[in-house]
């Protein structure tokens, strides 16, 4: 749910779709309606693909919020002097050549100021593109309900609407609770996992609210307000805990928030960037015929002795997802596994150690450490790890996609993962 | 103690020579020495026996006689074997913790090491690096050090977190406080690091009794004065911590292995267009975006 201060003067688009928000001068109105159709799916790639094309020094100022539906995580692109404003950190272009780029855990409210804040009245938008100065965006309100087609914005519509005073320089927020700094112990201090290529940006910060803002801070619905006293713990989305696990929710070698990993094993949700919606993974599941399940056996956890570790390097439940390798070998994927020239593992923690798999010895063209695979929720979640050459990725049907690196893409069975230098393996059922 | 030494272990492309130099001293302010080593090639590791903790010399010695019961020297192992012997000694760190009579005490003790493993292709050994608290892996490559290791200390978390800078964490009151240890929990979580073994290649393991005493410029200047020969460099780095006043115990091991070829036999990745330079060895902890 969205609010903004109309820009009169027409300067400023700001466009709301899905879980992206994108600021645009309005003479880049054509960039915009060229991103709009994307805006839903991987649209920072998409944004800096159509801003960037042409040159970096061609692009205009803008500002891209992408959250991330199940962690709600709040991930800020800005070019410029726009001024974005994710909880209590602040991301600004200005004075940066190029952009910036910082991510937020914790379902951050958005702000975004375009413009000099004039006089005016706050006006909704919950899907559309609306001329604004102001932009705020409160995240993990509306998630639950499905993103609408159209932008019917009728305020009506949205009951208990507290009437929104006029406030320009954000009066009540200089009155957010302090910053409390967390003593560090061996509770607080479980660090997260690292897994080699995955963005270090959602590590958790120190620096986190003390209390719950006050509830009058929030211009919420009313249907919301169980929501809005959930803590960065408990998901205000349906987290996707597919059925497979049990009980008893798998050991994760993904980085996990600091909250999650101290006492709530149920967010379970995407940390790479990678969202299933529910229903496409039961599809894809259904499609596949027992990945699921596999998957499970995969990724169990690692809490027993070292028998079950061992074990499951040799998963019993043979998982049908493989990559077929160049030489024409199956390889399994259980686990993860890192792929290269001489794959090198970074810092992982806990009891799962990617397997390294040699891929284009002596070429180089192929990294040293260029590729992550592992079966995540019983999809198969491709990385490029920041290799000097790229990867492409070439579903059935598709045109090549360029992998963006250290960000898990999904990939189909059948798709085409390609290294360079004449290296391709291909994800396979077996 | 010191101890010098050198082995061949068999690989499947050939043999690896690994030689050591390994030397742990009570320094010059402690009566008792609660650091442990272990140089039984192919697996080195420093186990460092919390300071104040009941038994402290008990539980990183516990860390080596369990290590010696799950690895066999003289061949790479695998990665699941060497993690075996992590938990392992978690259990009997905290076993005793538990027979004491000291009623709250507890035993607990860092564990810093590499293991030769063959991580499961057959095309290749890797080292691995694991870590469990604040004693450290260097990997030298005869011009630059470069820390493999990040400390589970609550001064490296305030590192990680912006909060301090990594030149503050040398004097902050809390630099000993560390966030992870073997026995100081009921599962133990190491960090874990697989570097491809090729070619000749240094590392340094360490307590923090060395690297808390001796910056790494000076670690650097010792190890580049010997030219990359393993012997005797450990006592050395050592006697450097001595003279800086060795107020806490100081072990250090400098392991060389020699795959034979050059260092990186597959030279470095070509570029076909753009790129970053590629990160093989460390997972530096990027900044909070930015």
């Amino acid at each position: 749910m969205g609010e903004y201060l109309p820009d009169h003067g027409g300067r400023w688009l700001a466009a709301v779709r899905g879980d992206a928000l994108l600021v645009l001068p309005a003479e880049r109105a054509g960039d915009l309606l060229e991103l709009w159709p994307r805006l839903d799916g991987d649209a920072a790639a998409h944004v800096i693909d159509r801003l960037a094309g042409s040159g970096i020094t061609a692009a205009p100022s803008f500002a891209l919020v992408v959250r991330e539906r199940a962690t709600g995580t709040a991930r800020a692109l800005v070019r410029g002097d726009l001024r974005v404003t994710l909880g209590e950190v602040e991301v600004s272009g200005s004075g940066v050549s190029t952009w910036q780029e910082r991510a937020v855990d914790g379902r951050p409210d958005v702000r975004v100021a375009i413009a000099e804040a004039s006089e005016g009245t706050r006006l909704p938008v919950v899907e559309g593109v609306v001329a604004a100065s102001v932009v705020e965006w409160s995240v993990g309100r509306d998630q639950a309900r499905p993103a609408r087609a159209v932008a019917p914005a009728e305020p009506a519509a949205e009951p208990a609407r507290a009437e929104e005073p006029d406030r320009p320089e954000e009066p009540d927020r200089p009155e957010e609770p302090a910053a409390e700094t967390v003593v560090p112990d061996e509770r607080t201090m479980v660090p997260e996992d690292t897994v080699v290529g995955v963005s270090r940006t959602e590590r958790p910060t120190f620096a986190r609210p003390a209390v719950e803002r006050p509830a009058v801070d929030r211009p919420a619905p009313a249907v919301d307000a169980t929501a809005t006293a959930a803590t960065d713990a408990s998901p205000v989305v349906p987290v996707i805990v597919p059925p497979d696990f049990g009980s008893t929710p798998p050991a994760r070698d993904e980085p996990v928030p600091a909250a999650a990993s101290a006492g709530a094993p149920a967010v379970l949700g995407d940390h790479d960037g990678l969202t299933v919606a529910a229903s496409d993974l039961r599809r894809l599941r259904a499609r596949l015929g027992g990945a699921g399940a596999a998957a499970a056996g995969g990724d169990e956890p690692t809490d027993g002795g070292g028998a079950a570790r061992g074990a499951a390097a040799s998963a019993p439940s043979s998982p049908p997802l493989a990559l077929r390798m160049p030489d024409g070998s199956i390889e399994p994927i259980v686990g993860e596994l890192v792929l290269g020239r001489a794959p090198a593992i970074g810092r992982v923690t806990g009891t799962r150690i990617p397997r390294p798999v040699v891929i284009g010895a002596g070429d180089p063209d192929i990294s040293r450490t260029h590729l992550r695979v592992a079966v995540e929720g019983g999809t198969v979640v491709v990385t490029d790890l920041d290799s000097r050459n790229g990867t492409q990725v070439v579903a059935p049907g598709q045109p090549p996609l360029r992998l963006r690196p250290s960000e898990a893409t999904p990939v189909l069975p059948d798709t085409v993962i390609d290294l360079g230098g004449g290296w391709s393996i291909q994800v396979v059922v077996r | 103690m010191t101890s010098d030494g050198s082995g061949v272990v068999p690989i499947p492309t050939g043999s690896a020579r690994i030689a050591h130099s390994a030397r742990t001293h009570v320094g010059n302010v402690r009566t008792v020495n609660e650091d442990s080593l272990l140089a039984q090639p192919p697996v080195y590791l420093v186990a460092d026996g919390m300071g104040g903790h009941a038994r402290g010399d008990a539980a990183s010695r516990a860390v080596v006689e369990a290590f010696r019961r799950h690895l066999d020297g003289g061949a790479p192992s695998t990665p699941e074997r060497v993690l075996d012997a992590i938990h392992s000694s978690n259990d009997v760190v905290r076993a005793l913790s538990d027979e004491g009579d000291e009623g709250t005490a507890v035993a607990g003790t860092t564990v810093s090491g590499i293991a030769m493993v063959d991580a499961g292709d057959g095309r290749g050994v890797h080292w691995m690096v694991f870590n469990v608290g604040d004693s450290r892996v260097y990997a030298w490559d005869g011009r630059r050090l470069e820390q493999v290791t990040v400390d589970h200390s609550a001064v490296q978390e305030m590192v990680d977190a912006g909060l301090i800078r990594a030149e503050e964490a040398e004097k902050h009151p809390d630099r000993n406080v560390i966030t992870r240890a073997v026995g100081a929990d009921a599962h133990v979580e190491p960090d874990v690091w697989l570097i491809p073994a090729s070619g000749r290649q240094v590392f340094l393991l360490c307590s923090d009794g060395l690297s808390k005493e001796v910056g790494d410029v000076e670690i650097a200047r010792i190890l580049a004065g010997h030219s990359m020969h393993a012997a005797g460099l450990a006592g050395e780095l050592v006697d450097a911590a001595l003279e800086a006043g060795a107020r806490d115990n100081v072990s250090a091991i400098v392991v060389e292995s020699d795959l034979g070829g050059a260092a990186d036999e597959d030279g470095t990745t070509r570029d076909r267009g753009d790129g970053l330079a590629e990160a093989v060895e460390q997972t530096t902890p990027r900044g909070n975006g930015g």
